[in-house]
Order: C-alpha cells, then structure tokens, then sequence
C-alpha cells in the first residue's frame, strides 16, 4: 500500500514529465523534426560547429523576410522552415503550388517584372533549364558544395538540393501490413482494381522520375496494367495524399517524407513501403533569383540548405540529403535504404530529356 | 416585376438645333456620341478584346505571355485538340452535368418558389430567405464542403452511417454527386425567377378559370403552369448554362471520380508544363460556342414572358390552400436549406476545428475535441489576411466602378437619343454567353498585348470581376432606372441645371435602393470570383478564392476549410454592411431588391 501511494504520485509525475518533454521537441517542425541544434549568433551564423553566414549577411538577414515558391510537399517544406525560423530568427514567406503551376507562375511574373521570390525550390530538370533560359536564376554556389556529385548544375544557376522519395502507401484502415504491395509489380494487381490512387504522369519531377524508372527497371507494358486497374488520377501530390489518408483510395504512388509528416503531425492512418524493386528517388533543385530583393536572406537560406543540420533535416523528414556525411533518412522511426545499397534508384541528370518520350508511353496508356 | 422594354421614344437631350450646314450637324452628332463612344470603348476592352484575342489564341502557334505580346504564326492544329478523346468526353460529361443539375434546379426551385409565393405553408417569410442563401456561398466553398461530407469512407454523413451500422455510402465523387451539388447550388436562380413570376402573374386569368368551375390542379395545370413556363424554361437554360461551363465544383468533386469536363480540361491544359494555352483556346471556342447556343435560346425564351405575364393591376394571385401539407411542404423547403446551407457549413467548421482530421467514427469528434486553434492561426497568417485584403479591395473597386459603368450603359441606352444604346446592351450582357474561365484567359492575354503595366497588380482582378459580371450589373441598374420616369430628372433641366447636375441630384437619390442593391449583387459576384481570375493572379495579388483553392490542390483539406469558414463569415458581414449603409431607413428593401436584381439578371 505504502509503495502504491509513492508509486502513483511518481508515475504521474512522470508522464507529466514525458508530456513536456513531447511539447519540447514539438516547438519546432511540429513534431516530425528535432529541436536541437546548437545555434551561435553572436559572430555570424553558426550551427552545430558549421558556419553558416558571415556576421554581416546574417545581421541584414535577420531584419528581411524571405520570400520561397516551393514546389515541396507543403507540410514537409512548413516544417523545414519552422526549424529554420527557430534556428536563424529569419521568417519566410512561402508560397507552395505543384511544380507545373509553379513554373507557369514564375514564368509569367518574370516576364512582367514581378517576379517576388528570392528562392525557388522545385523539382523537374525542365522546369529549372526554362527557368534558366527565362533569365529567372542568379548564379550562387553555396561554398563547399562544389565538389559534390552533381550539385552544382549549370554553373550555379541552381544547385540539387536533396532527393525526394517516390513510392508507395496504403490507408491502414482499409489495407492490413501483411495484404499490402511490396513490390512495384504487386501494386499492378488486379486486385487492387479501382482502389489506387496516381498522380497524371505529364509533369513534375516525381512522375519524370517514376516513368524513367518505369521504362528502365520494370516490365514493359506496366503502365498498360496499371491503367487497367482504373486508377484514381490526380493533379497534385498533395490532393492524392489526403485521398489516401481519407480512405478514399486504398493505395497511392507517394514520399516516405509525406506520409511521414501526415502521419506524425495528423495521425493520418496510412504506411509507406520500401518496394523490392527499390525506392525511386528524384531530384529537388533550389536556386536564388536574379529578381531577388532580399539576398543576404537568400544567401543564408541557400547555405543553411546544404548546411550539415539543413541536409539533417532532410533526412529526418524522410527524404535523401546530397552530402555524404549526413545519416540515412528516417522515416516513421524507421531508416531507409541506403544510397548504396542497390535499393535506391536516383534518376541520371542525362535521362531528363527522355521525359517527353516517358510521358507519351503514360498517355497513351491512360488515354489522356 | 420589371422588364426591359423596348426601347422608349426618344425625347430627352437636347434635340439637334436646326441647321443648314451638314458638316455641323454631323460634328453636332458626333460629339453627342462621344459619351457613348467612351462607354464603348471600355465595353470593348472588358469583353470584346478578350473574345478575339481567345479566337487568335485557337488559331495561332503562341498566346501573348509577359514580357512577350506575340501570337506566333497561324495555325488550324489546336482545332484538332476538339476531336481528342478528352475534348469529346469533356463535352459529353459538360452537357450532361449542365442537364443533370438544371432538372434539379427546376424541380427544388419552382417549388420553393410556388410554396413561398402561392400557397399558405408556414414560415414562408423564411423559405423566401432559403431560397436565396445559397447564392451566398461560393462554388468552390460549396464543393469542398460537399467533399468533407460525403467523400466515400471519410465524408462525415458516410462516418455517421457507418456509426448507426449501415451499410450504406454516399459517394459524392461522381457524376451524380456533381449534379446533385451544382443543381442544389443553382436552385436559388430558378427560385429568383419563377418566385417573381408566380407572384405577380395576372389574378384575373386564374379567376376566370376558378369561375368557369375549373378546380384547383385544373386551374394550376391550365392557367398557372403555362404562364410560369418561360420563367420556368428560361431558369432552366440558364442554370444549364453556369453548370456546364462551371470550374470549382468540377475540379474538387469531378477529378477524383474521373470525371473530366471542358472547364477542368482547359484549366489542365492551362496549368500543364509547358502550358498548351493555344489548345485550351481551341477548346475554349468549343465551350463559347455551346453556350452562346444556349444563352441564345434562354434570352429567347425569356423574353417571350413579356407577352404572358404582364401586368398592370396589383392584384394578389390566389393563395393554394394546401392543408395537411402546409408543414411537409415547410419541412422540404427546411430539408433544402439543411443539404444547401447549414449541412455543409457544419462539415466546414467541423473539419475546420476537429484535432484530427482522420476519423473512424464520430465519436472521435469529441474524443480529441473541437478547437477553434486553426480558425484562429489561419486569420492570423500572412497569406490570409494579404488575400482577404485583396478580396475586398478587388471586390469594392469592382462592384463601384462596375455600377458605375452599367449606369453610364444603362442611362445611354434609355434616356438618349444615342444610336449606340441597343449596342452598348448588347455587349454588356454578351458575357452570360462567354464562360468565366474563357473570359479570364482572354483578359490575361489582353492586358499582356496592351502596353499597360495591369498584369500582376489588383487591377487585372477587379477588371475581371467587372467584366464578368457585367450582364448581372446591367440588368439590375436597367430594372431600376426603368421604374424612374425621367420627367423629375428632365424638371430639373428645365429649371436651369446642367444635365450632369440634374443626374447626381435627382436621378441617382431616386435610383438609390436600385444602385445599392446592384453595388451589393456586384460586391457578391466579385467576392465568389474564382474562374476568371484563376490566370490573373500572381502571388502578391492572391485573393480569397485563389487561397482556398491553393489550399485544396496542395491537400491541405482542414486549412481550406478553416479559411472557407471565414470567407463564409466575410461575405456575410460585406453583405450585411452594405446592406446598412445603403438603406438605413429602409432595411428590408436593399435586400429584396438585390434578389430582385439577380432575377433580371436571369
């Protein structure tokens, strides 16, 4: 009796303990991300040991607000950016849109002077090289990242900033873990006739790489199947993943990072697989604008970005930083494959002009 | 009731002084034209350019874009897109959602409107106002309302069956789904119109029938019925009309069901990278062309009223006593306004304020609680209040200079001798024809071509708003401006004020119930706008609807829906602001007369 009632008064004492310790570590990125990092401001910006702007950038840095269009998975890119704000004091200002109307945007706001982001973050080798083509990218080459593999594209125009998971998920309501796909070709089976989800495979870095994938490591024929299966097509990423978690479609194409963040921040009922054939991965691109008004604020989110805590952040979200030194990603508590373990696939830079012949095999077999 | 007449004799300027000299008659009428040649031009640049640059755009290689005004070469290529399986299904899908959702309208329209206007069911002050409340709720909020709803598996109404061990789902993902909500939505322009008909339909036809010894059914079957039916015909081709060349609800209730239509088609083409502008031109021109066939036959049918209903005496039509279905017919008219109104602003701030958006059950609603925490971090954020900033300011300008402008149409047309007045109607009402969305591309490609910096400012927006609510924003003003006699303007001229004095003293006070009423309809429109301004906006110049919709594609449903909610709660607040300060001392009016405006609009 004595122990129960010094038992009780501790366990509660410990649960309260526990609790704040889950506020703690919520204050940034909402949960999915970790709060600690050791940020010294007194001489420039400097996290974890790494500098990562000079005293005067960041002293202007800190008094403008950043404006991003981001093509990123918006909960993913407002967690990466909460954990910025904390660590740097700068605000951002994003602006998400799915990369096909982002680049419409950035397009036309660039032709008629009015273009406002400082930074663009997309996917899609297309989209950027337009982009580049259009005047929009003002060369910066983050120090140290020159020597990386295939980072700095086209002279610093813009630079490949992490990769994005493309794989599939299920809504565990509807699909229990042992009847799940768990391979790209189970996911072409019959049974799952009407209950996947797609994203329509004309644009965006995520269906360049996907259809790549498809036509070098899988069947022939395989889009032909998965159009027999009348899938759900869908125009964004982001409409596909709430589907899922609402059970409106059993099984869709999405990131680990999605469900990821879905699941941690709104106990959305779903799962993502590490298929047999490997995770197809894709490349995200981040540059500074020639329109840009606020450029330290640029300059110290470019460096934050590929800073060992930025590239950190990627992985804890569940998708591939591109420096070496950074741990695999996590994804629900669970490490992914890593780079170099045959189980990730990475779409070449130099395949990105076959993106109008992959796009064509999916139109065909989906008749739109 | 108040039509538009022929056009009276003309008999107020100043007539042409009597002259020799051709040459100075000519000047003499040439710059009384210059009034009218001004109104003209502005007409012109709102509706015409854009129809012509959207005609070029499907026969050329290119479209203007920023920085660049080209067309390219000629082409007939994109016409080819209009024979692709997708044109073909988009087209078939349109007509039958524009079918589907106008039987719907009628059969719920009419008979709120005959309960409300003819028979002596109870509370029918308030079925007057069910009638109209959903016009207050914009499409877009509408559909992502229904989605939360009644979306297979998550919808709340399919949770809720699921809970009382049904086996039973609504799928509100598919074509009857589309119908269903588009019909609901569209219900009230036939309650406008037929309401209007039904009470002030000639007595004494009915009378003679009742007379005669025809019994009730036989009096409503002979008598009624018919003279109704232009009010009935006409609402139906119109709501045809908006529902087949509809965008919001298509795209949030059609695209996961597959359900492709010529909106959703364009807006793809439009948004793909790189965008295909030149083919959702093409297929612009086949939507134009589908609905000026019909509006042709609505303002047809519409116009044949005249002949059928007209009256002068102010006699009550009969009240149909309905007896043991005085509270049956309440309660539809309570059902409708649960399924339009109240069903789906409860699944807004439900969604809106439940902690997680994933439920199994509805018992998880209070499991986790309710809590307004992100109502409140949407109203403050940034995004939101830069785009609800924007709405008003695009709403405001838009619904002033819009009245302005019809007035200008509408005073020339009716109270001079200009030979331009039968044209300048006829362009300010030609964009009933033009689908919104048809009608923003060709505003962004205008403004692009003209050496005018409006792309990327509120600017473009609130010429959008104006230009597409125009032929509401010229009825409405026309229906006010023909109850006034222009003796009392003319009086003041004859005691020696200047015509343009005699129109801001005497003619706008007596039209001021008119003019509010058409600033609220404006002020409404403006506030809904999504289709048309789907291609003007740039990211400083979001407005609500674009938020909403941002929120909704990139799959943030509990945002969207916590931003609905407010949107919601803003348009009411600027309806009922303006309600009070347009007519203080006469409140009901404003209102009345807006449904008013929106039944001549019809």
């Amino acid at each position: 009796m004595k122990f129960q009632k010094i038992a009780l008064p501790g366990i509660a004492l410990m649960l309260t303990a526990s609790l704040a310790a889950c506020g703690g570590s919520s204050e940034s990125g909402g949960g999915v991300l970790s709060a600690s990092a050791a940020v010294d401001g007194s001489n420039g910006l400097v996290i974890d040991g790494e500098t990562v702007a000079d005293k005067d950038t960041y002293e202007t840095a800190k008094t403008q607000t950043l404006s991003l269009y981001s093509s990123y998975q918006e909960a993913a890119e407002q967690a990466y950016l909460e954990a910025f704000t904390a660590d740097t004091g700068i605000k951002v200002e994003l602006m998400r849109l799915v990369p096909a109307r982002l680049s419409e945007r950035v397009l036309s706001e660039q032709g008629a002077g009015k273009l406002t982001a400082d930074v663009i973050r997309t996917s899609d080798y297309d989209i950027v090289d337009n982009f580049s083509k259009s005047g929009v990218w003002k060369p910066y080459v983050v120090p140290g990242t020159e020597d990386l593999d295939e980072v700095v594209i086209q002279d610093g125009n813009f630079s490949r900033v992490l990769n994005v998971v493309q794989t599939f998920g299920y809504n565990t309501q509807l699909v229990k873990p042992e009847e799940a796909p768990t391979s790209w070709a189970d996911l072409a089976d019959e049974k799952w006739k009407g209950k996947l989800g797609i994203s329509q495979g004309l644009s965006g870095g995520s269906v360049a790489a996907l259809n790549r994938f498809v036509a070098t490591e899988l069947d022939e024929g395989y889009w032909d199947k998965v159009a027999a299966l009348e899938p759900t097509v869908y125009d964004g990423a982001g409409e596909k993943l709430t589907a899922l978690a609402r059970g409106e479609v059993a099984i869709a194409t999405t990131g680990s990072a999605s469900v990821n963040v879905a699941v941690t921040e709104d106990k959305a009922p779903m799962e993502y697989v590490v298929p047999e054939e490997g995770l197809v991965t894709f490349d995200y691109y981040l540059g500074t604008t020639a329109a840009s008004k606020n450029v330290e604020a640029a300059k110290v989110f470019m460096n934050y970005n590929f800073s060992k805590r930025g590239q950190s952040l990627f992985s804890e979200l569940g998708d591939y930083g591109v420096r070496a030194d950074v741990p695999t990603p996590t994804a629900l508590g669970r490490a992914l494959p890593s780079l170099d373990s045959g189980k990730v696939w990475r779409m070449p830079l130099s395949d990105a002009a076959k993106q109008a012949e992959d796009a064509e095999v999916w139109q065909k077999a989906f008749g739109r | 009731m108040t039509q538009i007449l022929d056009r009276p004799e003309a008999r107020h300027l100043a007539s042409t002084p009597p002259s020799g000299n051709g040459a100075r008659r000519l000047r003499g009428k040439i710059r009384k034209e210059i009034p009218a040649l001004v109104i003209l031009a502005g007409l012109a640049v709102l509706v015409i350019m854009p129809m012509i640059l959207v005609l070029v755009a499907a026969m050329s290689t290119d479209v203007p874009r920023p920085g660049n005004a080209g067309t390219g070469s000629f082409t007939w290529e994109n016409l080819a897109f209009l024979t692709t399986p997708e044109a073909t299904k988009g087209l078939w899908n349109s007509l039958m959602i524009g079918f589907g959702a106008s039987v719907i309208a009628l059969v719920v329209g009419a008979l709120l409107a005959f309960i409300c206007s003819r028979t002596d069911a109870p509370l029918r002050k308030f079925i007057f106002i069910i009638g109209m409340a959903p016009v207050f709720v914009p499409a877009l909020v509408g559909a992502l309302a229904w989605s939360m709803l009644a979306s297979p598996n998550a919808g709340f109404a399919n949770i809720l069956l699921k809970d009382l061990g049904l086996d039973l789902t609504i799928n509100i993902y598919s074509m009857g789904g589309l119908i269903f909500v588009l019909g609901l939505f569209y219900a009230p322009y036939v309650f406008m119109l037929v309401h209007s008909s039904l009470s002030m339909m000639n007595a004494d036809l009915e009378e003679a029938a009742a007379v005669h010894g025809a019994s009730l059914p036989r009096m409503f079957r002979t008598v009624t019925m018919p003279l109704a039916m232009p009010a009935l015909l006409g609402s139906g081709i119109l709501v045809f009309a908006l529902s087949m060349e509809n965008f919001p609800v298509a795209a949030v209730l059609g695209n996961p069901a597959g359900i492709d239509t010529l909106p959703t088609y364009i807006f793809r083409l439009m948004a793909s990278a790189p965008a295909q502008a030149n083919a959702a031109a093409g297929i612009a021109i086949l939507l134009t062309a589908g609905l000026v066939i019909i509006t042709v036959a609505q303002q047809w049918i519409v116009n044949r009223r005249k002949f059928t209903t007209m009256t002068g005496k102010g006699a009550r039509p009969r009240q149909i006593p309905l007896r043991a279905w005085r509270w049956p017919a309440t309660l539809f008219a309570l059902v409708y306004f649960a399924l339009s109104v109240a069903l789906p602003m409860l699944a807004l701030l439900l969604a809106a304020t439940q902690d997680s958006p994933y439920l199994t059950s509805m018992s998880q609603l209070f499991d986790g609680g309710l809590t307004l925490d992100r109502i409140v971090e949407v109203a403050s954020a940034p995004d939101f209040l830069t785009s609800l900033t924007n709405s008003v300011i695009v709403a405001v300008v838009a619904a002033l200079a819009g009245t302005t402008l019809n007035f200008a149409s509408s005073y020339i047309r009716y109270r001079t001798t200009s030979r331009l007045g039968g044209l300048l109607e006829q362009i300010s009402t030609a964009p009933l024809a033009i689908p919104s969305i048809v009608l923003g591309m060709g505003i962004l490609w205008t403004w692009l071509s003209l050496p005018m910096p409006v792309y990327g400012t509120l600017v473009i927006l609130m010429i959008a708003c104006m230009s597409v609510a125009l032929p509401q924003g010229y009825r409405s003003i026309s229906s006010s401006m023909l109850q006034l006699h222009s003796d009392l303007e003319d009086s003041a001229v004859m005691l020696g004020a200047k015509r343009s004095r005699a129109i801001v003293n005497v003619t706008v006070p007596l039209m001021r119930v008119g003019i509010v009423s058409t600033v609220l309809l404006l002020l409404m429109l403006a506030m809904r706008e999504l289709s048309a301004s789907l291609f003007l906006f740039t990211s400083n110049t979001r407005i609500l609807s674009i938020l909403v919709y941002d929120k909704f594609e990139n799959g943030q449903t509990t945002t969207a829906a916590a931003i609905s909610v407010l949107f919601v709660i803003v348009i009411a607040a600027l309806a009922i602001t303006a309600q009070l300060l347009g007519s203080r001392d006469r409140q009901n009016k404003s209102l009345n007369e807006a449904s008013d405006s929106g039944k001549n609009s019809l």
